[in-house]
C-alpha cells in the first residue's frame, strides 16, 4: 500500500490539486461515514424494514423535529418514558405495587397518540389502574384492568402487555372522564367516535374534541400506575411512548418506519449497488473487447455485431420485461447481475479499439517471440495498458448504476427487503407525498442519490484529466 | 457506393437488428408469449361456451358434458394455433406476430374506447410520449447547441465554467426526482401549473387554440425536468468537440479572411463538428427515453411510460412485451435516423 502511494506520488498530487478532486473524495468520505453510522445508529433496521410491528409505536408521516422548530409550528415530539422504581407493599394479605412516571410538558404542540408498554409479575388475580395526574387536577382515571386479559396462573409468571390510544377501554375511560366535565359530546355517540391520542395533553374544555382545535395543556404531568393483588404482584416495567406530532431527525413515513435510519442504511446499499454493478461491467466490457480486438477477424466481426445488437436495445425497457418475468419482488444480487449484463458494451467498444492499436506496438511481438501466450499477453500486456481508462469508466459506471436501481425501485420492481433510496421515493409516490408536503419522504434521498452520483462522477473525471493527459488539452 | 445504396445497406440492418432482438427475447420469455396464446384461446372457448348456454340452456344442464366440449374445442383451437408443437416450431409464427404488430389482447389495461388489444392500447399512446419525447431531444439539442458553441468559443470563460460544471452535476440528477421537485414547486406550491394529466377535461375547449395552451401548459413541467437533465451535459460534448475544432487551421484562416465570427461559429466549426454531434444526439434519445418513462408516470402523462407503469402494477405481460419492442423500435429508428443524417454531413462514411 505505502509502495503504491510512494510510486504514484505526482498523480496522487495532482488528483487532490483538482477541486473536483477535492469535492468528490468529500463526498465520498461523507457516504462511508453515513454506512458507517448505518449499523451503529440503526442497527435492526435493515431485518426490519419491512416488518410492520417494528414499527408500530411511531406516528405515522410526521415531520422531523427540527423543521417544526425552524418553522416556528407547535410541536410535540415523540417521546418515551421508561421506569422499573417499582414500590411494592403488603397490606395484610393486599399486596400493592406502584409506578410513578413524571413528565414536564413545555411544548406547545399536542400529540397524536400514546402507547404504553406494563410488564407485571404475579401469581394470582390482578386489579390495576392507571391514574393520570394533570396539572389542572382533573385527573383521568384509566381501567388498564379491563383492557388487559391476564393469562391464569398459579406461580409467579411475568406478563408484559401493550395498550395504545386505539385501546377501546381506554377510550371508554376518557369518553367517561370528558362527558363527567360537562363536555357536550353531541355527534359523539360512544367512545368510538372519538379519538384520544391528544386528550391526555389538552386543556378540558369544547375544544379538546378535536386534535386541530384543542390547546395544550403545559406543566406536570404523573402517570401512576397500581396493581393490587392477594399474592405477590409488581409491575416491574412501565413504559410510556408519546407519539408526537415530529419525529427524530427525519420523521417517519407512510407505515411509521423512521426514515432516518432508511436513509442511513441506503448509503452502504448504494455503494454496494454502484460499485459491484460497475465492477462487475468493467471486467465483462474489458476482457469482451479486448479478446475481439486482440485476436481480429472473423471473431472480431462477430463480436461487434453482437454489441452493436445489443447496444440498440433500451436498457430500462429490458429490465423491467426482466424483473416483471421473474417476479416482481427481485432480490438486490439479481439487479446488480442485470444491470451489470447490460451495461458492457460501452467499455468493449473502447476497450477493443485500444487493443487494436496496443497490440500493434513492437513490445507485443517481442513477447509473441519470447513464447508468451495470448492470454498471458492479453492479461499481462494489454489489459494493464488499459486501467487508467478503467479507473475512471469505474467512477464513472457507479452513478448510472445507482440511478438505475433508483428508477426501477421507484417503478416497484426493486427489492422491497432492504431500505434503498429509491424504495423510500417509491413509498413516497405511492402516498402522494409531493402531493400532502411531506417533504421529507421524497426530498432527502433525491438529494442523497444526487450527492452520491456526484461524488463518483466527479472523482471519474479528475481522475480522466489526470491519467488521460490528452483530454486535459480540451 | 452512392446513397442510396448505404441507405438500403442501414435498412437491411435495422431490420436485422430488430428480427434479431425479437428472436432472442422470444427465446428467454418463451413461456409468457405461449401463455398469452392460450390464455387467448381460453377466454375465447368460454366465450362460445356461455354464448351456447345462453341460446341453448338444454345443453348446458350436464356440467362434465360441457366441460369435456370445452377441452376439446381448447385442445382444438390449440392444435389449430399450432401450440401443442415442440417449443422451437413456434418460434416463426410468434416472431411473425411480433414483427407484424400483432400483439394479442391485454389482460386488464384498456384503451380509451375500452378496446383491449395491445396493438390499439399502444398506438393510441405512442402520439403522447412522441410528443414529449420529442420535444424533449429537440430542445435539448438545440439549447444544448448554443451553450455548447458560445462555451467553445471562450474556454474558461463564466459560461464555459457554468457549462462544464452543469455537465457534470446534471446526469447525476434523476428527470423524474427533477420532475417531483418542479411538480411540488410550480404546481402543488405556487398553482401555476397543473400537476398532472395531458389536458384538462373539466374546462370546455372551444377551438384548436384552446388545446394547444392546454397541452401547452401540462407539457412545461415534464418537459422541463427532462431538459434540465439532460442539456447540461448535452452542452458538454458540443463544447468538447467544438473546442478541438475552433483551434484548426480552416478557423484561423477563416477569422483572417474577416468572415464574420458568427458565421464562423455557426458555419465553419459546427458544420465541421456535425457528425459525430448527430451521433450523440440519437445516443441520448435512448437515454432521454429512460428517463421519460418515469418521468410519465410522475406527471401520469398518458403516453408508453405511463402505460408500462400501469402494466407492472397489474402484470399485464402482453402490454409489456409489446412495450419492449416498441421502444426497441423507437430507439433503432433513431439510430438509423442518425446514420442517414451521418450520411448527409459527412460523405465519406457512405463507403460503409
Amino acid at each position: 500500500m505505502s509502495k503504491f502511494f510512494s510510486r504514484n506520488k505526482p498523480l496522487i498530487k495532482e488528483f487532490f490539486s483538482r477541486s473536483f478532486g477535492i469535492i468528490g473524495v468529500a463526498l465520498l468520505i461523507f457516504y462511508i461515514a453515513m454506512s458507517i453510522a448505518a449499523p451503529i445508529d440503526a442497527p435492526n433496521v435493515l431485518s426490519n424494514w419491512i416488518s410492520i410491528d417494528a414499527w408500530q409505536d411511531n406516528p405515522r408521516a410526521v415531520p422531523p423535529v427540527w423543521y417544526m422548530q425552524l418553522i416556528n409550528a407547535p410541536y410535540f415530539p415523540t417521546i418515551t418514558l421508561e421506569s422499573t422504581n417499582h414500590e411494592d407493599s403488603n397490606l395484610t394479605g393486599l399486596y400493592q405495587s406502584v409506578i410513578t412516571i413524571t413528565l414536564s410538558n413545555t411544548y406547545q404542540g399536542l400529540p397524536t397518540g400514546f402507547v404504553f408498554y406494563i410488564t407485571y409479575e404475579y401469581s394470582s388475580q390482578v386489579l390495576t389502574t392507571l391514574t393520570v395526574v394533570r396539572p389542572d387536577n382533573n385527573n383521568i382515571t384509566l381501567n388498564v384492568g379491563n383492557a388487559i386479559s391476564f393469562p391464569v396462573t398459579n406461580k409467579t409468571i411475568s406478563y408484559t402487555t401493550r395498550l395504545t390510544s386505539d385501546t377501546p377501554q381506554l377510550k371508554e375511560d376518557i369518553y367517561k372522564w370528558l362527558s363527567s366535565h360537562k363536555i357536550n359530546l353531541t355527534g359523539f355517540p360512544s367512545s368510538a367516535n372519538i379519538i384520544i391520542g391528544h386528550m391526555l395533553f389538552s386543556k378540558l374544555n369544547q375544544n379538546i374534541l378535536y386534535r386541530e382545535n384543542a390547546e395544550p395543556l403545559q406543566g406536570i404531568y404523573k402517570f401512576v400506575l397500581y396493581a393490587f393483588s392477594f399474592a405477590p404482584v409488581s409491575i416491574t416495567d412501565f413504559k410510556i411512548i408519546i407519539d408526537g406530532n415530529a419525529y427524530g431527525i427525519m420523521g417517519t413515513d407512510g407505515n411509521k418506519r423512521d426514515v432516518w435510519a432508511g436513509l442511513l442504511w441506503g448509503a452502504p446499499i448504494a455503494l454496494m449497488i454502484g460499485t459491484l454493478t460497475s465492477l462487475f461491467s468493467l471486467i465483462i466490457g474489458l476482457v469482451y473487447g479486448v479478446y475481439s480486438g486482440y485476436f481480429g477477424g472473423r471473431l472480431d466481426e462477430i463480436l461487434m455485431r453482437i454489441v452493436d445488437v445489443l447496444i440498440s436495445i433500451p436498457v430500462l425497457p429490458l429490465l423491467i420485461l426482466f424483473l416483471v418475468y421473474f417476479g416482481r419482488a427481485s432480490s438486490i444480487w439479481i439487479i446488480i447481475f442485470l444491470i451489470s449484463i447490460f451495461g458492457w458494451m460501452g467499455i468493449a467498444r473502447v476497450a477493443r479499439s485500444s487493443a487494436l492499436q496496443i497490440k500493434g506496438y513492437p513490445f507485443i511481438e517481442a513477447s509473441k517471440v519470447a513464447g508468451a501466450s495470448n492470454t498471458w499477453i492479453i492479461f499481462r500486456h494489454i489489459i494493464p495498458q488499459l486501467l487508467p481508462y478503467a479507473y475512471a469508466s469505474l467512477a464513472l459506471g457507479v452513478p448510472a448504476a445507482i440511478l438505475t436501481e433508483a428508477s426501477l425501485s421507484f417503478l416497484g420492481l426493486g427489492d422491497p427487503n432492504l431500505p434503498t433510496w429509491g424504495q423510500i421515493l417509491n413509498h413516497a409516490q405511492d402516498i402522494s407525498a409531493v402531493q400532502f408536503g411531506y417533504w421529507w419522504l421524497w426530498i432527502p434521498p433525491g438529494l442523497l442519490i444526487a450527492g452520491i452520483s456526484l461524488a463518483f462522477v466527479f472523482i471519474g473525471h479528475a481522475l480522466d484529466e489526470v491519467l488521460n493527459p490528452r483530454i486535459r488539452r480540451l | 457506393m452512392g446513397f442510396y445504396s448505404y441507405l438500403a445497406v442501414r435498412s437491411i440492418n435495422v431490420f436485422l437488428v430488430i428480427v434479431v432482438t425479437m428472436a432472442l427475447t422470444i427465446g428467454l420469455f418463451f413461456n409468457a408469449f405461449h401463455d398469452i396464446k392460450v390464455q387467448a384461446i381460453k377466454d375465447e372457448v368460454r366465450g362460445i361456451i356461455s354464448g351456447i348456454c345462453r341460446t341453448n340452456p338444454a345443453r348446458c344442464q350436464n356440467q362434465t358434458d360441457i366441460q369435456n366440449y370445452a377441452n376439446q374445442l381448447t385442445a382444438t383451437l390449440m392444435h389449430a394455433q399450432g401450440l401443442d408443437k415442440p417449443w422451437y416450431e413456434q418460434l416463426w409464427p410468434i416472431l411473425r406476430d411480433i414483427l407484424s404488430f400483432n400483439f394479442g389482447r391485454a389482460q386488464s389495461l384498456q384503451a380509451d374506447n375500452g378496446d383491449n388489444t395491445v396493438s390499439v392500447i399502444i398506438a393510441e399512446r405512442i402520439p403522447r410520449t412522441v410528443l414529449l419525447l420529442g420535444t424533449a431531444v429537440l430542445l435539448t439539442t438545440i439549447i444544448g447547441l448554443v451553450l455548447g458553441l458560445y462555451s467553445a468559443n471562450k474556454p474558461q470563460g463564466i459560461l464555459d465554467k457554468t457549462v462544464i460544471v452543469a455537465g457534470l452535476t446534471s446526469n447525476a440528477f434523476a428527470a423524474w426526482w427533477v420532475g417531483l421537485l418542479l411538480q411540488f414547486i410550480f404546481a402543488y406550491q405556487l398553482r401555476l401549473l397543473p400537476p398532472i394529466g395531458i389536458m384538462d377535461y373539466t374546462i370546455p375547449h372551444n377551438n384548436f387554440f384552446d388545446v394547444f395552451v392546454d397541452v401547452l401548459r401540462h407539457l412545461t413541467l415534464p418537459l422541463t425536468s427532462l431538459v434540465i437533465v439532460s442539456v447540461g451535459g448535452w452542452a458538454l460534448v458540443v463544447r468538447n468537440l467544438l473546442i478541438s475544432t475552433l483551434a484548426e487551421d480552416f478557423i484561423s484562416a477563416a477569422r483572417s479572411k474577416g468572415v464574420p465570427e458568427r458565421r464562423i461559429l455557426f458555419g465553419h466549426a459546427m458544420r465541421s463538428a456535425a457528425p459525430p454531434i448527430i451521433t450523440i444526439v440519437a445516443l441520448s434519445v435512448a437515454g432521454i427515453f429512460g428517463g421519460a418513462i418515469i418521468t410519465e408516470t410522475v406527471f401520469q402523462w398518458n403516453g408508453l411510460g405511463w402505460l408500462i407503469w400501469q402494466a407492472i402494477g397489474r402484470l399485464d405481460m402482453p402490454v409489456i412485451l409489446a412495450f419492449f419492442y416498441i421502444s426497441t423500435i423507437l430507439i433503432v429508428i433513431a439510430n438509423f435516423i442518425a446514420d442517414m443524417l451521418y450520411g448527409i454531413f459527412d460523405p465519406r462514411v457512405k463507403t460503409g
